[in-house]
C-alpha cells in the first residue's frame, strides 16, 4: 500500500491519507476485509504524527470505510462500492454543472472547457 | 493513552523571571515539543518536572505521582538529558557506563557500548578532549541505555550534526511505539520539532503562547502576504501579529481555512513552527 | 549510590595516586630525619579535606548536581555518596598513616615511648579529617565551593597550625604525645560521630536547594 504525502500541498496531511486510502479502497486496491497498517506504525513510516494517522483513521471509519476492531485493528470496510461511486459522480456533475456555468458566462467554449479537464485530471 | 506528564497551573517566582501558570501534558506514545526562545522558561519547566527546583505554585505529575524534591518517583524510568550537565571531565566514556551501572536497576551495558560504537565516542580519551557533539551524544547514550520509559530532553539535539539529527528523531518515533513511553523534548530547533514532536506547547516569557497538536497548528496557521490596503480591510482579530515592510505586509492568520473563505481573494500561505513563534511574538510586542 | 562512589573513585585516582606517592616520600625523608613526623602527618591531614572538596569542585565544573539528583538515588543518595567516599578517605588515611608510621617506626629503630608517640600522632589525620569534613561539607553544599573556599582556608590554617604547631612544640618542649594517648584515640571516634549531624544537615540543605 503506497500513501504518498506531501508537504507543500495546502491540503492538511490527515485530508491526504483519507483521500488516498479513499481512493485505494474505491478502485479496489484495498479489499474488504483487508487489514489496515496500524495508526502507529503508519505514523512511524510516514514519519508524521500519530495523532494525525488517528484523526485520518477516525474519519474514514466515519465515513463507512473501515471497521476497527479491538485488539485486532483497522479492517477495510464492507462497502457497496457502487453506491459510493454514484455519489462521487454526482457530485462531480454538481461540481461540473457550476463550471460549465461559470465557463458559459465567461465566453469560454467547450474546447477550452475539456482542455483545461484534461490538464487537472492529467496533473494528479 | 495514560498521561504520563501532567503539569497544572505551575508557577515558579524568580528575581526578575516568572513561570506563569503553565499547563502542559504528554499524553503515553506522544512526543511533546518545548519551544520558545532563550530565557522563555523550558528549562525551568523540566526541572519543575524533574523535581530539580520548588514549586511556588500548581502540581506536576509523572506517571500519576506528584512530584516533589525529595521523592525520586520513578527516576529509574526517566532518561534525562540536561543543557547544562556533562559528565566530568576527567572520566572516561567506559567509566561513564560503570558508574550509571550502579545507579540504574535496569542499565543494559551492551546497549551502552552499542551506542558508544554508533555514535562513534572514543572509549580512550577523556571528555574533557570530547566536542561539545560528542558530549551530547554521550548524555544521550546513557539517557537511552538503561530502557527509560519516559525521556526528558533539553537542547539534546543542538549540537549534532543535521544526519545525526535525523537518526535520532527516528530513534525517537521508535521509542514511542510503545504507549507506556513518551518523550519531553525542548529545543528551540523548531525543524526537528516540525519532523519528530505530536504535541507543541510554545513557551514565551514564562507563560504558555500557544499549544496544540502540531499538525494541527500547522493546519490551521496560515502566512497572509499582501498589501497594506488589503491588511487595512481585514478584520484584525483574524490575524496575530503582522509586520508591515516596505514592499508588502506579512501576518499570521489564526484559522486559514475560514479566512480564505471571508477573504479569497488573498494569498495565505502554509507557515512554520518557526513562523509562528515570530508573528506570535510580533502579536505580543505591537 | 554505588555508582556515585564509584564516580568519585574514578575522578580521585589521579589525586589518590599523587597523594600516596608524596606521602610516602615524605615519611621517607622523616625515617633520614630531613623531616620531622610533622611534616607526614600534617599533609595526610590536609589531603583528608582536599580530595573531598576538590571532588565537590569537580562536581560543581560538570554541573553534576542537577542530573545527579535526577538519578533514581536522588538528593539524599547524592548527599550518601559523598559521605560515604569521605568515611572511606578517611579511613583509608588513618590506616595508611599508622602503617607507613610502623614502617618508619620499625626502620628508625624507635623503642618504646617513641614508638607509641609515632603511632599515636598517626591518628590525628583520620580525627582531624572527619572533624573538618563534618563541618566542611554542610558549608559547601549552602554555600558551593566557590563561596565555600573561605572556609576550606581556614579548616586548612587550623589544620596546619594545630597539627603541625602542635606537634613541632610537643617535640621543643620535650613533651611526649602518650600524655594525650586518651583524647587522641577518642578524636577519630569524635570526628566520626561528628558526622552524623553533619550528614543530616547536609542532607536538609541540599534538599530545599534550587538546583
Amino acid at each position: 500500500m503506497d500513501i504518498i504525502i506531501s508537504n507543500s500541498a495546502g491540503v492538511p496531511i490527515y485530508e491526504q491519507i483519507t483521500q488516498q486510502i479513499k481512493g485505494l479502497i474505491l478502485r479496489g486496491e484495498l479489499r474488504e476485509g483487508e487489514a489496515l497498517p496500524s495508526m502507529r506504525l503508519l505514523a512511524k513510516e510516514l514519519r508524521i504524527s500519530v495523532i494525525t494517522t488517528k484523526r485520518a483513521y477516525e474519519e474514514l471509519e466515519r465515513e463507512g470505510f473501515l471497521t476497527t476492531v479491538p485488539g485486532k485493528g483497522c479492517f477495510v470496510a464492507p462497502r457497496d462500492l457502487e453506491l459510493v461511486r454514484e455519489d462521487c459522480l454526482r457530485r462531480v456533475e454538481e461540481h461540473l454543472s457550476q463550471a460549465v456555468d461559470i465557463a458559459k458566462g465567461g465566453g469560454i467554449s467547450l474546447e477550452e472547457l475539456t482542455g483545461a479537464l484534461n490538464i487537472l485530471y492529467g496533473d494528479e | 493513552m495514560a498521561n504520563i506528564i501532567e503539569v497544572q497551573g505551575l508557577c515558579k517566582y524568580y528575581g526578575d523571571f516568572h513561570l506563569d501558570h503553565v499547563d502542559l501534558t504528554l499524553p503515553g506514545g506522544t512526543i511533546l515539543g518545548l519551544i520558545g526562545e532563550n530565557g522563555a522558561g523550558k528549562t525551568t519547566t523540566i526541572k519543575a518536572i524533574l523535581g530539580l527546583i520548588h514549586r511556588d505554585g500548581g502540581s506536576v505529575k509523572v506517571f500519576g505521582r506528584e512530584v516533589t524534591a525529595g521523592d525520586p518517583a520513578c527516576r529509574e524510568d526517566i532518561g534525562v538529558v540536561l543543557d547544562e550537565s556533562t559528565f566530568h571531565d576527567p572520566l572516561r566514556a567506559p567509566q561513564v557506563g560503570k558508574i550509571l551501572a550502579g545507579t540504574y536497576r535496569n542499565w543494559d551495558s551492551t546497549l551502552f557500548d552499542a551506542y558508544l560504537e554508533r555514535f562513534q565516542l572514543p572509549r580512550d580519551k577523556k571528555i574533557k578532549e570530547f566536542s561539545k557533539g560528542m558530549k551530547m551524544k554521550l548524555s544521550i547514550a546513557a539517557a537511552l541505555a538503561h530502557h527509560p520509559r519516559l525521556l526528558i530532553l533539553d537542547e539534546a539535539t543542538a549540537g549534532l550534526d543535521p544526519v545525526v539529527r535525523n537518526e535520532l528523531l527516528d530513534d525517537f518515533l521508535t521509542f514511542i511505539q510503545d504507549e507506556d513511553h513518551a518523550i519531553l523534548l525542548s529545543s528551540h530547533i523548531t525543524s526537528d520539532l516540525e519532523k519528530a514532536a505530536d504535541y507543541v506547547t510554545y513557551l514565551h516569557r514564562g507563560r504558555v503562547a500557544l499549544q496544540g497538536a502540531k499538525d494541527e497548528l500547522l493546519d490551521n496557521y496560515g502566512r497572509l502576504v499582501c498589501t497594506r490596503s488589503d491588511l487595512a480591510a481585514v478584520d484584525s482579530a483574524l490575524l496575530e501579529g503582522t509586520r508591515v515592510g516596505q514592499f508588502g505586509c506579512e501576518a499570521l492568520v489564526k484559522d486559514r481555512q475560514a479566512f480564505h473563505r471571508r477573504y479569497p481573494g488573498l494569498t495565505v500561505d502554509p507557515v512554520t513552527l518557526e513562523d509562528i513563534m515570530v508573528f506570535t511574538v510580533r502579536g505580543d510586542e505591537t | 549510590m554505588m555508582g556515585l562512589v564509584k564516580k568519585d573513585l574514578y575522578l580521585s585516582v589521579s589525586m589518590l595516586r599523587s597523594y600516596v606517592l608524596v606521602a610516602a616520600i615524605f615519611a621517607l625523608l622523616t625515617l633520614f630525619g630531613i623531616y620531622e613526623i610533622s611534616f607526614f602527618v600534617t599533609y595526610i591531614s590536609v589531603m583528608c579535606i582536599m580530595i573531598p572538596v576538590n571532588l565537590f569542585a569537580y562536581d560543581e565544573q560538570a554541573r553534576w548536581d542537577k542530573y545527579a539528583a535526577a538519578l533514581p538515588a536522588g538528593r539524599a543518595g547524592v548527599v550518601r555518596g559523598r559521605y560515604l567516599f569521605t568515611i572511606l578517605v578517611c579511613a583509608g588515611s588513618l590506616v595508611f598513616a599508622l602503617l607507613l608510621q610502623l614502617v618508619v617506626s620499625q626502620a628508625s629503630g624507635a623503642q618504646g615511648q617513641e614508638r607509641v608517640d609515632l603511632l599515636l600522632s598517626g591518628l590525628l589525620p583520620a580525627a582531624y579529617g572527619c572533624l573538618m569534613n563534618a563541618i566542611l561539607l554542610p558549608l559547601l553544599y549552602k554555600f558551593g565551593s566557590q563561596k565555600g573556599r573561605i572556609y576550606l582556608i581556614l579548616a586548612l590554617g587550623v589544620g596546619v597550625g594545630v597539627i603541625f604547631g602542635g606537634l613541632t612544640a610537643l617535640r621543643e618542649m620535650g613533651l611526649s604525645l602518650s600524655r594525650l594517648t586518651i583524647p587522641l584515640l577518642s578524636l577519630p571516634v569524635v570526628g566520626l560521630l561528628a558526622l552524623l549531624p553533619s550528614y543530616l544537615l547536609s542532607q536538609h540543605i541540599f534538599l530545599h536547594k534550587d538546583l
